[in-house]
This record gives C-alpha cells, structure tokens and sequence, in this order.
C-alpha cells in the first residue's frame, strides 16, 4: 500500500483511501480504537512525498468527508486519506444529521474528447498551465487520438515522457510542492471552541473532542484553568491553525497514541513554536475520556508553571524506571527530563480517578501504582 | 486484426519485460505500474470504461514470484485483458537473479544452483480458472501472432506464457528458458492458424479425423487447430492439465492453446453496468435526491 501511495502521488492519481484506525502495531488489540496511524499517512510513501489528510472528529463529519474527499482527491489529482476510528466507526454515537451536500461534485480538471478538439490536441499530462500545481489529465477511454498518454512511477516530463534528466526531475518536483501549497486553499477549517479569559490552548483532531469539551470544563471550574480549544480537521495545516498557535504560549496536545504523532507534525512543521507544544498522548485502546485528558493537561501544566516542581518530575520519572531519580534530588530539572518525565507522565484511568486535583501527590501514587504491576 | 488504439489500453508491472507495452500503440493509454501490481491496476482501469481491451505484458518474477496473488485473483475474476508473460526464468532487469519459473537445477555464474522446484504459469492460471491458457515460444513467432490474435479476440482473461530467452543472463544451451534448448525441446500441440470474424456463424466442430478441429470465438473468429496429436482438445480443463503435467514428466517445452473456454462472463459482464462508462458519469447520473438523504435521516436519527 505504502509503494502505491508513492506512485499516485508522483503519478498523480486521485484515490482516496480511509483508515478507520485501531490500535497497533500490527493486530494489537484488534477491537480497540486509537489515532495510531496519523504519522505513518503523514509520512506514507518513498522518497519525498506530501500527504493530504482528513480528521473527522464524529459520525456526521464521516459522512461529510465522505463526498468531500474525493471531491478534493480529483481537485488536487492526489491521495487523499482520512483517518476515522473504530469509535467513530463501530461504536453507537449520538449524531447530527447529515447534511445534504450544498456544493455540486468537484471532477477536477479533466479534458474530454471536445476539451482536446479545442486546444488543438495541444496538452501535456504534467503541464502547469494555471500555476497552481495542479496539471491537467485526460482519462482511458477517451477517444481524441491526442488524448493519450503513458503513466509510470520513473521519471517522467511535462508530457508524461520518460526521463532521468536531473533539471526535469527538479522541475517536477517542485510544481508538485507547490501543487501541496495549493491544497491548504481546499482543507476543511478547524472548529475553534473559545473561552473567555483564556490562557492556554488545546489542540486536537478525531473523536477526542467531547472528552475534551468536559476535561476543559473541569479544568476551568476546578482548576481555574481556562483553555481555548482548537479541533484540526485537516493536513496540510491552514492559516486558522497558525493564528491558534500563535496565541498561546501553551498548546497541549491531545491524542490516543503513545507517542504524541500530532505533536510530532506540529513540531515539524511549526520549529519556531515548538516550545509551545506539550503532548498529551496516551492510549489504552479505550475511547478517550474527560479524565486522562484533564489529568495529563494537568501533569504538563504544573510541570511548567506550578513552581515547586521537583518532586513531581523525579516522581514521574521513576514511572519510566529511573529509581535515582526518586526523592527529587535534582536542582534544577532540564528540559530534557522535563520531557520524559512527561512521557512517563500519561495518566491511566484508574490512576486519574484516584488522584486528587493539583498537589503533587497523584504523581507519586502514580508512581507506586504502576511500578507494582 | 484492425485493433483501434483508443480501444485498447496497455498495462505492464516492472521489469525488462515490462517496459514492452512503451513500444507498441502510442495512441492508447498505458500504465507502467508496480512490481507485481499489474492485475490491480488493470483491473480498475477496465472497470472505469468497460467497452476497453487490456493488454498486459508482465514477467515470471512480476507473475509469479512477487506478483503471484494478484495473479491468481486476475484469473479467477476473468478480467478482459490478454495478460502477456514475457517468461525468461530470471529477473533480467536486476541482473539475473533466479525468478520462481527458473528450474531446479539451472546454473547461473552469478547466482549458482537454483535448489527450487519452478512454478509453472499455465498450471497456475489453469487451476485458477483462467478462460484462454496458451504457452508459445519466442523462437516461434508465427505461432506467437497466432496465439496473440487468438488472445485479443477472447472475451475475458487470456494468458499467454511466453518463453522469452534473456539473452544476457539466462541463454545457456542447457537451459529451459533458452533458444537452444526451446529449439530442441518444443512441442506443439498443434498448428495455429487464427481466421478473422465471418459473417455466418460458425458451429464448434467436432474432431475431424483427429486432424483439425475448429474453435469459435466470441467475436465470431475462428481459431484452426491442425496437427492434433492425440485429438487434443483445448475446452477440456482436465485434459489441459494433464498435458501440461505429461509435459514437465518428459522435459518437453509444450507450446499452443493449452485451454480455452468462451462461455464464461467477464468480470464486468456480471455486474449490471450502465451504458455509459462509468468514468463519464457525472453529478446528474450519480448523486442521490435530497429527499433520500432525509428518509435516511429520519430512519437513523
Ligand atoms: C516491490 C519491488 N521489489 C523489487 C523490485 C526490483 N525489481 C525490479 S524488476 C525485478 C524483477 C523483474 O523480473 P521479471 O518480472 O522476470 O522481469 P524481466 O526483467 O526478467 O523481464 C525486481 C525484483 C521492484 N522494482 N519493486
Ligand atoms: S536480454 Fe535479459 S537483461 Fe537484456 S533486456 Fe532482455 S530480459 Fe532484460
Ligand atoms: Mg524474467
């Protein structure tokens, strides 16, 4: 799959193709739901390639998606994937109703028999004639003898033509980036749920976004924390996305896998904000819920803000196995231990539920907890 | 045989043998895919307009070393395509390595012993179901015109395994896959001849004196058998196999229409396609009335 998403890519293929994820690696626990496979589509593909992303976050948003993807995959003549999950997927949700498509169907820039009679057959497969990146494409069973052309994953020219010449490749590269800048003007906005007064933000995609509504509800009324909250609903990011992030000197992060993969986009493609960015990963193969997504906020809000923090790092870090670490003996905790200590850090269920709101305490039961297993 | 280039499109996997379908019908679409990946790619592209011919050109290790899955399914859904197997027992375009139809035993400088029993193609499309099997031999091309005529007039998946010698890697007299050895060691089943479609219709004969026998095809062409040793007869599944077998027992490089059978529906045949190919549907043809989308919302919500 990952070789063909590759040669539509540089072949510039339309496809769409839905990952409703669950958790892994491999078979993992096969019933489970997760946002596991974000950086693998990201990433998806050899040599350089950009992936277009959909992020439905509910079952309304599935169907949606579901005309609009291909409605963009033909636009952009790319793939396009869109990462459900099995919550979304096999679970019973409560729904708006679908919304009939207002917009008429988006073939793209597709030329037929009388297209080509009246450029005069004049035409190349990979051709930027708008400047957008995007060329125009013919398809199989048109009859105009100029309709024609060969498709290969090689090297290939402006008129689909093999060739490993180097100022060519280059060439075609490069339209092909910018034809992934054209496709930011194509992705579905964020949905921004605001807050007076807020502080901080949120950011997430999927089907988090209830468990987050309550979490920043308990967060504001019990913790006097108020987040602004921010649901991506696609990749490339858009300009919305930026502002959001730009706002904030705290982003957390939500999401079900256990290395933070959305963090590790955000990193990416935003390095000038990544001190801003502070995961809030976990997965268990449950549906995510108010209390990991409150607790793991919180585990990074203190360890940045609260002052006395020493202990509840070195605590944290002993969760990973660092016994000297134990006691808090550090002076000043770097940020590098900052880090793991955060990994560490992503509370369990069970744990959340016991621990208590703000002292640092729930951290070293944490600790105790999870080493007796 | 008046073959229109806009009626045909071309496919191929990868491989030296893949690149064939770049020098043949420059006005007909083409698709030089994936290793092994060929039958997908064709399979949809025939889909979008099913009014198309497919020809396929493939390699033994694009067929049946990395591509033997999508191989098998390519039979038994008896796409409309003439899937072309340019057979060399080795993987000419990475310099030679031992594909899975290299026999046991060959010996190459470069790769040694070959210690694997080969796969052996028209078996594989036999028992797959395949509706046209046939072998030939590149040092036989009057026989290869005829069987590939044969081929595109056939109405649903067609294989031609082809012994193609590579040259440069695997052309030694002792080999199975060399001109030499295909020389010495062919044996036909019969001599071909294909006669272009005729106005009345022509009724399967049956053996006449064991020395010709005649199979209609779907487009009402002809394909005339002559020299049947033993009264061979080409719709018998059993009998096919049973050559094949007697084939590889005695060394023979078995070559002609191994098995055909126009009866059988063409994958898109059985499903209920509109007129129009499905690639020209537009939003008038295809998207759904409101007022369905409100029934299904009223049923869900
Ligand atoms: C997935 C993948 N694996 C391996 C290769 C490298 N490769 C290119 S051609 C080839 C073998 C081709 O052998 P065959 O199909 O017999 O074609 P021939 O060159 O002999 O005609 C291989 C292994 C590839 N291109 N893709
Ligand atoms: S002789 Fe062998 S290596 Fe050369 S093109 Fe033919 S198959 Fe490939
Ligand atoms: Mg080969």
């Amino acid at each position: 799959m990952t070789e063909f998403a590759g040669l539509a890519y540089y072949t510039e293929v339309p496809v769409v193709i839905w990952d409703v994820q669950r958790i892994g690696p491999s078979t993992g626990l096969p019933t489970r739901t997760s946002q596991g496979d974000l950086t693998f589509t990201y990433f998806i593909g050899h040599g350089d390639s950009n992936s277009v992303i959909l992020l439905p976050g509910d079952v309304s948003e599935c169907f949606e998606f579901g005309w609009k993807s291909f409605d963009i995959a033909e636009r952009l003549q790319t793939p396009v994937f869109v990462l459900s999950d099995l919550d979304m997927g096999m679970n019973q949700w409560m729904s708006k109703p679908f919304q009939y498509p207002e917009s008429s169907m988006d073939r793209g820039k597709i030329l037929w028999e009388k297209d080509i009679e009246e450029i005069k057959g004049n035409w190349g497969r990979y051709l930027d004639k708008d400047g957008d990146g995007i060329p125009y494409r013919s398809l199989p069973g048109n009859k105009h003898p100029m309709s024609a052309y060969f498709t290969r994953g090689t090297g290939h020219d402006e008129y689909a033509r093999y060739t490993e010449d180097s100022e060519t490749y280059l060439r075609v590269m490069a339209r092909l980036k910018n034809k992934h800048e054209t496709a930011r003007k194509y992705m579905p906005k964020p949905v921004l749920h605001s807050m007076a007064g807020a502080t901080v933000g949120i950011l997430s995609f999927g089907s988090t976004e209830n468990a987050i509504l309550e979490a920043r509800h308990m967060l504001a009324a019990e913790h006097g924390i108020k987040a602004e909250f921010l649901r991506v609903r696609a990749l490339p990011f858009i300009d919305e996305v930026t502002d959001f992030i730009e706002k904030y000197e705290q982003i957390f992060v939500v999401e079900m896998n256990r290395d933070g993969q959305m963090n590790q986009v955000l990193l990416t493609e935003y390095p000038q904000f990544a001190a801003r960015f502070k995961s809030v990963a976990y997965q268990d193969g449950l549906p995510a819920s108010a209390k990991w997504v409150r607790e793991g906020i919180l585990a990074k809000y203190e360890t940045v803000v609260v002052s006395d923090q020493k202990s509840v790092i070195s605590d944290q870090k002993s969760v990973a196995g660092d016994r000297k670490a134990k006691g808090g003996a550090q002076k000043k905790p770097s940020a590098k231990k900052t880090a793991s200590a955060a990994k560490a850090g992503s509370p369990s269920k069970k744990d959340a539920a016991k621990s208590s709101t703000k002292t640092k305490k729930p951290g070293r039961k944490t600790a105790v907890k999870s080493k007796k297993k | 045989m008046n073959v229109v280039p806009e009626d045909v499109l071309k496919f191929s996997g990868i491989g030296c043998s893949s690149k064939s379908p770049t020098y043949f019908l420059n006005r007909t679409f083409g698709f030089n895919s994936l290793h092994g990946r060929m039958p997908s790619i064709a399979t949809g592209a025939l889909f979008a307009d099913a009014r198309m011919k497919g020809i396929g050109v493939s390699g033994d290790g694009d067929t049946a070393s990395i591509g033997m899955g999508q191989f098998k399914h390519v039979m038994r859904r008896n796409v409309n395509l003439v899937y072309i197997v340019e057979n060399n027992g080795v993987y000419g375009l990475t310099k030679g390595q031992f594909s899975a139809t290299a026999e046991k035993g060959l010996h190459l400088k470069k790769q040694g012993e070959n210690p694997y029993m080969p796969v052996d193609i028209c078996m594989e499309a036999l028992v797959s179901n395949a509706t046209f099997v046939a072998r030939s031999f590149a040092g036989n091309p009057k026989q290869v015109k005829e069987l590939l005529k044969a081929a595109l007039s056939h109405h649903g998946i067609a294989v031609l395994d082809i012994i193609s010698p590579c040259v440069t890697f695997n052309n030694q007299e002792n080999a199975y896959h060399s001109y030499a050895w295909g020389k010495d060691h062919e044996e036909p089943l019969h001599e071909i001849s294909y006669i272009a479609p005729r106005s009345e219709i022509m009724l399967e004969q049956e053996m006449m004196d064991g020395e010709i026998r005649e199979v209609t095809m779907h487009d009402g062409s002809a394909v005339i058998l002559k020299n049947l040793e033993k009264g061979y007869d080409p719709t018998n599944r059993q009998e096919a196999l049973r050559v094949l077998e007697e084939a590889q027992q005695n060394n023979w490089l078995l070559t002609g229409l191994i098995y055909l059978n126009t009866a059988k529906p063409a994958l898109t045949d059985i499903y209920e396609l509109v007129d129009t190919p499905l690639n020209r549907l537009g939003e008038s043809d295809l998207r759904p009335e409101r007022a369905l989308l409100d029934k299904i919302n009223a049923l869900m919500f």
